[in-house]
């Protein structure tokens, strides 16, 4: 039977460090934190990466994924999978509003767009605190079971089961936005990412491609910010704040735009180096500033950039140990972008 | 030779803010020929062209296509009609394989394929099979894997018209396809486009007079956004106001 590519690769990987994540994290709700920053950095990516879109509005679908949740388990008395839907199609409404007016500007003034929107709606979450909690947030959040048609799968009381439920949806978001990508949608955002003009040229709505990009990123974004509140227990209105956008921002560049797992090694990274750092000293951010610009100057491909690289390199090393090349073409740079294109 | 217009433009206007590119521009474009537009240098041409293919809004005027009024049909839906164009400043996707170039602008056509986010870019073979011909057609099948950015100037001008031609239009509006090609590369471009007039409508933009007059059955002349001149080559090359209108550029 022939593997479809989707499940190849870098689901592979993903797999394989979602199952050694608590085992090697010094807690397992630091292993949860990841996953579902993780699952919000694949949100940004879809639209960074793939469609050249610097959205700073992400914070309002993780917000606003975190208050659908919350109120849906708390005043609808709904199930965990309803509350999860619910958050999901949420923060794909609301993608299609901030998006839809976003990008009706290019470049610097769209990202001016997506700021604005996302202080309004901390504004809006912070007024309207009789939904919201305000400045409180949302106290009390529970966990209830996963019960699917009824049946009682588990009770996710425990960390590990958590984790086991966020991993599963983790994967489940990982392949499904793989599938995405390799599908001729996810070829026309790559095809406006490079080339905005050519696209519309050759006959593409490049605002039908960049809403529906949206709408996938906010739903997939409100659903971690879903389960970050059931993580929490709680849902504070810094979920909604600007800095929330802007750490998800840092995780997808950090990671390596263009590249699923780098949103993985993104959040692994900020989150577990954050846990440490704030632990030996408090002004710890200021170094992930200085990271960034090196990333920004000198890694343009992120930590997965480099691990392609290596590899690239390594591969390299041992070709030219077993045959000398056979043409003068670029081999090594080349089989690298291959690799790259196979790995999108 | 029955009046059989593809392409008809009536007073067309167009101005950038208070600069005014195009005064009343009346062209008739017949089906089936090669139809060249020249003129010096800010003439308008592009501007022309920009005007044809939705790119920019005329600013008074029509643009009729196979007895429609698409003056404000916008540029991408103009690829469901049957007109598509090339870019006198090469654009293409850069850092796609050359392959993927095609496969884009092949799948271009269908945008309700083209929005299909569950299936596979392999499940959907009639972009990939044109992809395929056109490498073949373009002499691109031994660098069809390599990053567009990394083809050589002639090659990236061979793919921009061949991302044109993917869409199957019946009118191909080419914008000086030539424009920097060294000498070596340009007997392949003038093929390709004498070719492409054998099964499609093409309005060429050209600055190289040996091609326009080799290829097109008619030309016009543009002169400070007016068309100056029509007609065969033989006569528009005696035409004494197309030469003091060139002369004028060298000045
Ligand atoms: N985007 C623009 N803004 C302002 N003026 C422009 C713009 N594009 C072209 N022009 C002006 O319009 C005139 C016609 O330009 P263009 O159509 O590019 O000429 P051609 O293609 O015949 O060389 C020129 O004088 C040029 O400077
Ligand atoms: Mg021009």
């Amino acid at each position: 039977m022939k593997i479809p590519r989707f499940l190849k690769g870098t689901t592979i990987a993903s797999l394989v460090a979602v199952l050694i994540l608590p085992f090697v994290l010094p807690s397992t709700s630091l292993a949860i934190e990841v996953l579902i920053f993780s699952i919000a950095a694949l949100g940004c990516n879809l639209l960074l990466g793939y469609t050249g879109l610097l959205s700073f509005g992400q914070g309002i679908f993780f917000g606003m994924g975190s208050y659908a949740t919350s109120l849906c388990l708390q005043r609808l008395d709904a199930g965990l999978v309803t509350s999860l839907l619910l958050a999901f199609v949420v923060g794909g409404l609301v993608a299609a509003v901030v998006g839809g007016l976003s990008i009706r500007r290019r470049g610097i003034y769209f990202v001016m767009l997506t700021l604005a929107f996302a202080q309004m709606f901390y504004f809006m979450a912070y007024t309207a605190s009789g939904l919201t909690g305000g400045d409180n947030g949302l106290l009390d959040v529970p966990r209830p079971p996963l019960r699917v048609f009824g049946f009682e799968i588990s009770t996710l009381g425990a960390s590990l089961s958590y984790y086991v439920f966020v991993a599963v949806l983790f994967l489940a978001i990982f392949v499904a936005l793989r599938r995405i990508i390799h599908s001729p949608f996810g070829s026309t955002l790559l095809a406006i990412r490079d080339n905005e003009e050519r696209a519309t040229a050759i006959g593409y709505n490049t605002r039908y491609f960049k809403i529906v990009a949206f709408m996938i990123s906010g739903s997939i974004t409100a659903v971690a910010g879903g389960l970050y509140a059931m993580f929490l227990n709680f849902a504070p209105l810094s979920n909604i704040e600007h800095l929330m956008g802007e750490q998800i921002l840092f995780m997808t560049i950090i990671g390596g735009t263009g590249s699923l797992f780098g949103s993985f090694l993104g959040a692994g990274f900020l989150i577990v180096v954050g846990d440490v750092l704030s632990a030996i000293w408090p002004r710890w951010l200021m170094l992930l500033g200085f990271l960034l610009i090196a990333i920004v100057l000198f890694m343009r491909g992120g930590l997965w950039g480099c691990i392609e690289s290596l590899m690239g390199r390594f591969r390299g090393h041992q070709n030219t140990k077993k045959d000398p090349p056979l043409s003068e073409s670029p081999t090594g740079s080349l089989s690298t972008k291959e690799e790259a294109k196979n790995e999108r | 030779m029955s009046d059989n217009f593809i392409l008809e433009t009536s007073d067309l206007g167009m101005a950038y803010g208070r600069f005014v590119a195009l005064f009343g521009v009346d062209l008739k474009v017949q089906e089936g020929t090669i139809h060249a537009v020249i003129g010096p240098n800010g003439a308008g041409k592009t501007t022309l062209f920009h005007c044809l293919t939705g790119n920019r809004l005329p600013t008074s005027g029509r643009v009729m296509f196979r007895d429609a009024d698409i003056t404000r049909m916008p540029s991408h839906r103009r690829i469901g009609i049957g007109m598509s164009r090339s870019f006198q400043i090469t654009s293409l996707f850069q850092n796609l394989s050359v392959r993927e170039n095609l496969r884009l602008a092949a799948q271009g056509r269908h945008m309700v394929k083209a929005m299909n986010f569950w299936g596979s870019v392999e499940g959907y073979p009639e972009p990939l099979e044109i992809s395929e011909e056109l490498l073949d057609r373009l002499g691109l099948m031994d660098r069809a894997d390599v990053i567009a950015g990394e083809l050589s100037h002639g090659q990236q001008r061979i793919l921009e018209v061949g991302m044109a031609m993917a869409a199957k239009p019946k009118m191909l509006l080419l914008d000086e396809p030539t424009s920097g090609m060294g000498i070596d590369d340009i007997p392949a471009m003038t093929r390709l486009i004498k070719e492409l007039g054998h099964d499609h409508t093409v309005l060429l933009i050209e600055h190289n007079m040996d091609i326009v007059m080799s290829i097109s059955s008619i030309i016009s002349v543009m002169h400070q956004g007016r068309i100056l001149v029509e007609g065969a080559p033989e006569m528009v090359q005696k035409d004494e106001r197309v030469r003091t209108a060139y002369l004028g550029e060298a000045i």
